[in-house]
């Protein structure tokens, strides 16, 4: 079982900074462990994907390690799985000044959860909007479709990364993990079943990866699997506008031809 | 040969922090910038410094030696070797470990203070893993809500709080003005409300300078804790005198607080 409880930092300026926060591995997660990060800009910090209740001792850890937990601005979600959002009524109470960030499309679920998020939840249009944190901006990246319907990236322009959400996600063979993508082929295979089925659409994939282009990321940072950075945003880039998702694959599979 | 030791007391029971040392690609994953790990043929693991921090990667192949009280990780690499021994000695309710570290190969000679720093996080990192048990082992598996393991809440241990807070139900928020020795006035206009024995009320003012969390079962406070800017003071109550401090602590709380209310609904 994998289990490592120390963050990495991925960029630092002084100023900047940015934490991979640890892994574990659950008994029924079949190696498709789950990241999470942390974004600080002077004294404001945002809390990407925070991650549920198996995780929550080692991110809380990890993330009061690196800045009071007073300081967190935002919890960013990209979507509604429980994987990224189990652990919502945790840190409603540990980051107590911080605001909920997700789809606009998700904030009536919010409640489910058992907390009442009013006053403290913002709900992120379709087209996007952009976050102030310190003195840096984190940009919502429309991701609908890939695979929630109500789907946001997280850019953070000062790093350069993109915090991709599912985008990217590989489940590691058994007794395997890294941090950051070295071959990119051996790394695709470890993808490709992911993305095939829980991706929804090849158009969406498409017009996402028209978008990332415009951004030009330094790094691409998945909430499962590894990291990209130097040559292989590039190829991981060019591997997605070449892949068929979703129903477009299994149509017939599903529906009969 | 570059060698850096260091010293931690772990205050957890020498089988525990065996299970972790024999435990060989977890401890060895949890090393500081440990950024691959295969157990494909044996074990492997690649530590690579971050860019901006020290030039220094390497893929290390392990090989493992215990004798009774004494394990040691012997790494080749490419570029060099590198070779950890931990040494335990039982005391009566903890164990000290004496970690050694050593380093021969490419830039042996700059590594000195990065070395020190790797052997001491490394150290922390054992005193962690053994001192706490993977939050799995730590959820309780039932609810009784009377019984009561949920309501175990010690304000110095945030997964006793997580657990319960994880098996309830926020029923209130909002902005509420707590007027000198005021927080029980506060919990009599919550306890008009709501319907709940057993209440978390947590409360935080705008600036997060201040802030409190106090559970009560009826007027019996279970745990209180109060942060300051200048302090954090906490108390589970278990006996006369812990009710006495978490009253003397429950009237000190005063001003505008934003103050969410839990109660306990159950489930796995």
């Amino acid at each position: 079982m994998i289990r490592n409880m120390n963050s990495y930092p991925l960029y630092d300026d002084g100023e900047h900074k940015v934490f991979w926060l640890g892994i574990e591995e659950a008994e029924d997660e079949k190696g498709i462990l789950t990241n999470q990060y942390l974004v600080v800009d002077g004294h404001q910090a945002a809390l990407i994907e925070p991650g549920g209740f198996f995780v929550f001792t080692r991110v809380l850890k990890n993330v009061s390690s690196i800045v009071p937990l007073t300081q967190i601005k935002y919890l960013m979600y990209s979507h509604q799985d429980p994987d990224v959002i189990a652990g919502i009524n945790l840190w409603f109470e540990y980051a107590p000044l911080a605001k909920f960030v997700i789809s606009n499309l998700w904030v009536r679920f919010i409640p489910h959860m058992a907390v009442l998020s009013a006053g403290r939840t913002i709900g992120i249009p379709d087209k996007g909007s952009d976050f102030t944190l310190g003195n840096s901006i984190i940009r919502a990246i429309p991701s609908h479709y890939l695979h929630s319907p109500g789907n946001f990236s997280f850019y953070d322009e000062k790093s350069g990364i993109l915090f991709s959400s599912d985008i990217g996600a590989a489940a590691f063979p058994e007794g395997e993990w890294y941090l950051f993508v070295e071959d990119f082929n051996e790394h695709a295979s470890y993808m490709e079943g992911f993305h095939k089925r829980y991706m929804s659409s090849t158009k969406a994939l498409r017009a996402w990866v028209r978008k990332v282009r415009e951004l030009r990321p330094k790094v691409i940072a998945p909430q499962h699997g590894a990291i990209f950075r130097d040559e292989h945003v590039g190829k991981f880039l060019d591997w997605l506008e070449n892949l068929e998702v979703g129903i477009d694959v299994f149509e017939g599979e599903f529906y009969g031809e | 040969m570059k060698r850096k030791n260091t010293t931690v007391l772990i205050n957890a029971p020498k089988d525990n922090v065996k299970q972790i040392l024999e435990d060989v690609p977890s401890f060895v994953t949890n090393w500081p910038y440990v950024v691959r790990v295969s157990t494909k043929n044996g074990l492997t693991a690649e530590i690579m410094m971050p860019r901006f921090v020290f030039k220094f990667r390497d893929i290390y192949r392990f090989t493992y030696f215990a004798d009774y009280n004494s394990y040691i990780y012997e790494g080749t690499g490419r570029r060099g070797n590198i070779s950890l021994v931990v040494t335990l000695k039982e005391q009566q309710r903890n164990v000290n470990a004496v970690l050694e570290l050593s380093y021969r190969g490419k830039g042996e000679f700059w590594l000195g203070k990065t070395l020190q720093n790797f052997v001491e996080k490394i150290g922390l990192v054992l005193k962690d893993l053994a001192e706490n048990k993977p939050i799995q082992n730590q959820v309780q598996p039932s609810v009784d809500v009377h019984g009561s393991t949920v309501l175990n809440v010690d304000f110095s241990d945030p997964m006793s709080v997580a657990n319960f807070l994880s098996k309830s139900r926020m029923v209130h928020s909002g902005l509420h003005v707590i007027g000198e020795k005021g927080l029980f006035d506060l919990i009599g206009e919550l306890r008009d409300m709501i319907q709940s024995k057993i209440l978390y009320v947590s409360g935080i003012t705008n600036d997060g300078a201040s802030s409190f969390k106090v559970l009560l079962d009826g007027s019996r406070i279970l745990a209180i804790e109060y942060r300051t800017q200048e302090s954090v003071k906490a108390v589970k109550v278990e006996k006369d005198e812990d009710a006495r401090m978490a009253i003397e602590i429950a009237s000190e709380i005063k001003g505008t607080y934003m103050v969410n209310v839990w109660i306990p609904v159950g489930g796995v």
